[in-house]
């Protein structure tokens, strides 16, 4: 049963304009300017045939300040631009690690962070007799859409501002990640590209929340956008996406070349739990996939995943769809690659690539 | 052979080499995949009749592979008294491997005594999310796949990418064969070290398994794949979906 009182919601407006205040934009950009940072020449000359795209893997953190969080960002980012990366992208939750500048965060999430957020790596016998919900921890459940509402503006302030700046300042692409943001009192898990003039190219929304995102109140996302850009056109759909050819196709069909997938999945890691995702997309669909994760301890969450580029088949050394990916599932990494867009243009498998409209027309919408 | 009545609750199933008599008692017998050339040798009603035969000489439900008839590259599904269950043509296909065949349009979920239907990807449908998604949505449970892997595209990606992970995006069991091996496959949650794989072997060898459809139930309970569907997503880019 979610707890709201008067006296809750009275403290959240009041820790929301605070934060709203501390997280200003121009006490951001001052933060970046600080940083000194040399425009990249990463974009001057863009070759198709060698799109240099950078995944992040990012260990989980609360950052306590303004400065915090945009160093942060920046080390990853730097890193990445060293590399020669001309598109760096996120992971998902990307956002709210500035709650970090939250008073007393660590108690609020202790609340508001389902006890059964940690899946347990078990095989289904034994977690057979497991699978009731606990109704005494639900109890002690905040409802997280007023807490986000008051704290939209700072979450959005920090997030977007931070990113804008950096891909500006570096002369980069850069997808931000995802945060939780409410809008017209719903709940939304909303990822941002970000262009090398700081210009915000779009927005995507999470189009399949899970179980746990749905019970906390997550809107599923009704477009599914894809972005013309000098690097290519990009999609970024978010975690749980990746889970449904759907998604793909679309994008594919919308004229994806590249579908970026930020995840947090919080699961101890097992590899063909985590080869459900991304990587058969790709060879169903035939784009590149860029996939950055958000990986780590937070309380009781654990927060695995490798990071890494795929394509399809054919288009990788070994013929196992794996361009580049992280060698672990828990710890900082930046994995710096190169992408063929020509060649994607030209990929044809005769296994992956037949299709049959007729079929799809005559069967496919009535599934659902 | 006398064999017991099948059980209801759980389907043995073999895959092994075509003609050899399971080593012990099974519900279904599926023959191994084989090469390109020995798929065209095949003379399709000599092919079937002697599945029918087989069927019905060991009491079992027979899944005998590949062949062209008629410009349709086909899988039928054989009762234990031989009758024909049904005969599903390919509706993708490699043009390559097969340049002579026809696409179908028809997706046929076949009655089985097991309570739910059984699909048979014929060949490159198994690499079609679309047809596994309607099969699933359709009740299936198993998928029988009958594919060639020509030998240089032959590694563990392959399967990954087609049955491996359409058991896994639809929660079914997939018993995949090809001239390269053969795989007995189900949602990670139910298998011993949560790949997905319950058996496998390689080319001359055989592979047994038994599959529990209640176990279904209980993996899907750990992970909820059609929960989060999203059809009005899926209308508003019905254009896209259905090229």
């Amino acid at each position: 049963m979610k707890v709201v009182d008067e006296v809750q919601q009275l403290l959240l407006k009041l820790v929301g304009s605070y934060l709203a205040a501390k997280a200003k934009p121009h006490k951001i950009r001052r933060a970046v300017q600080k940083l000194n940072i040399v425009r990249s020449g990463n974009l001057d000359a863009i070759d198709r045939q060698a799109i240099r795209v950078a995944a992040v893997q990012e260990k989980v953190i609360l950052l306590k300040s303004v400065t915090a969080y945009v160093e942060h960002m920046n080390r990853f980012v730097t890193r990445a631009v060293q590399q020669g990366s001309q598109l760096i992208v996120f992971p998902e939750l990307n956002g709210v690690l500035g709650l970090g500048m939250i008073p007393f965060i660590e108690r609020i999430l202790a609340r508001a962070l389902p006890p059964t957020a940690v899946i347990p790596v078990e095989t289904v016998s034994v977690a057979a007799g497991k699978q009731e919900p606990d109704s005494n921890n639900e109890s002690q459940a905040l409802d997280i859409v007023p807490l986000v509402a008051a704290l939209t503006p700072f979450i959005t302030n920090i997030f977007t501002t931070t990113f804008a700046e950096l891909a500006k300042a570096h002369g980069v692409y850069i997808m931000a990640g995802s945060t939780l943001l409410a809008e017209e009192g719903k709940l939304y898990n909303r990822a941002y590209l970000y262009g090398p003039d700081g210009v915000l190219i779009g927005r995507q929304d999470k189009l399949h929340p899970d179980g746990n995102e749905v019970e906390l109140g997550l809107t599923q996302g009704t477009d599914l956008n894809v972005f013309d850009t000098e690097i290519g056109r990009l999609a970024f759909p978010v975690c749980m996406d990746a889970t449904y050819f759907e998604t793909f196709k679309i994008a594919k069909q919308l004229g994806a070349e590249i579908v970026i997938i930020p995840i947090a999945n919080m699961e101890e890691y097992v590899y063909h739990f985590a080869l459900r995702g991304i990587w058969p997309r790709v060879q169903e669909s035939g784009v590149y996939g860029i996939k950055s994760a958000l990986v780590g301890d937070l309380f009781h969450i654990r927060f695995t995943g490798k990071a890494g580029v795929f394509a399809p088949l054919l288009l990788t050394e070994e013929q196992d769809g794996v361009v580049a990916e992280a060698t672990s599932y828990n710890e900082d990494d930046v994995i710096c690659t190169t992408v063929d867009l020509d060649a994607l243009a030209h990929y044809d498998d005769p296994y992956f690539t037949d299709t049959n409209p007729a079929v799809y027309e005559r069967y496919l919408l009535s599934a659902y | 052979m006398q064999r017991g009545a099948c059980r209801l609750d759980h389907v043995r199933i073999a895959i092994v080499r075509e003609g050899i008599a399971p080593a012990k008692e099974v519900d279904m017998v599926v023959f191994a995949g084989v090469s390109l050339e020995a798929i065209r040798a095949r003379e399709a009603s000599t092919f079937v009749a002697a599945a029918q035969q087989y069927a019905r000489a060991h009491q079992v439900h027979v899944v005998p592979g590949l062949y062209v008839e008629d410009d349709a590259l086909r899988s039928c599904l054989i009762a234990p008294d031989g009758e024909l269950i049904g005969v599903q043509h390919a509706t993708h296909v490699h043009r390559t491997h097969f340049p002579d065949v026809k696409r179908d349009t028809d997706l046929l979920f076949l009655s089985t005594p097991w309570g739910f239907p059984v699909f048979l990807a014929v060949d490159v449908d198994i690499y079609k999310p679309e047809l596994l998604r309607i099969a699933a949505r359709a009740g299936v449970k198993l998928v029988i796949a009958h594919q060639y892997i020509e030998p240089a595209r032959a590694n563990v990606a392959m399967i990954d990418a087609g049955a491996w992970q359409q058991a896994q995006q639809n929660c079914i069991y997939v018993a995949q064969t090809s001239n390269m091996g053969s795989h007995l496959i189900a949602p990670c949650q139910i298998t011993r070290d949560l790949s997905g794989y319950v058996a496998t072997c390689g080319v001359g060898e055989d592979v047994y398994g038994v599959y529990r459809p209640a176990e279904l139930a209980i993996a899907y309970q750990a992970f909820r794949v059609f929960d989060s569907l999203n059809p009005p997503l899926y209308t508003r880019y019905a254009a896209q979906l259905l090229k």
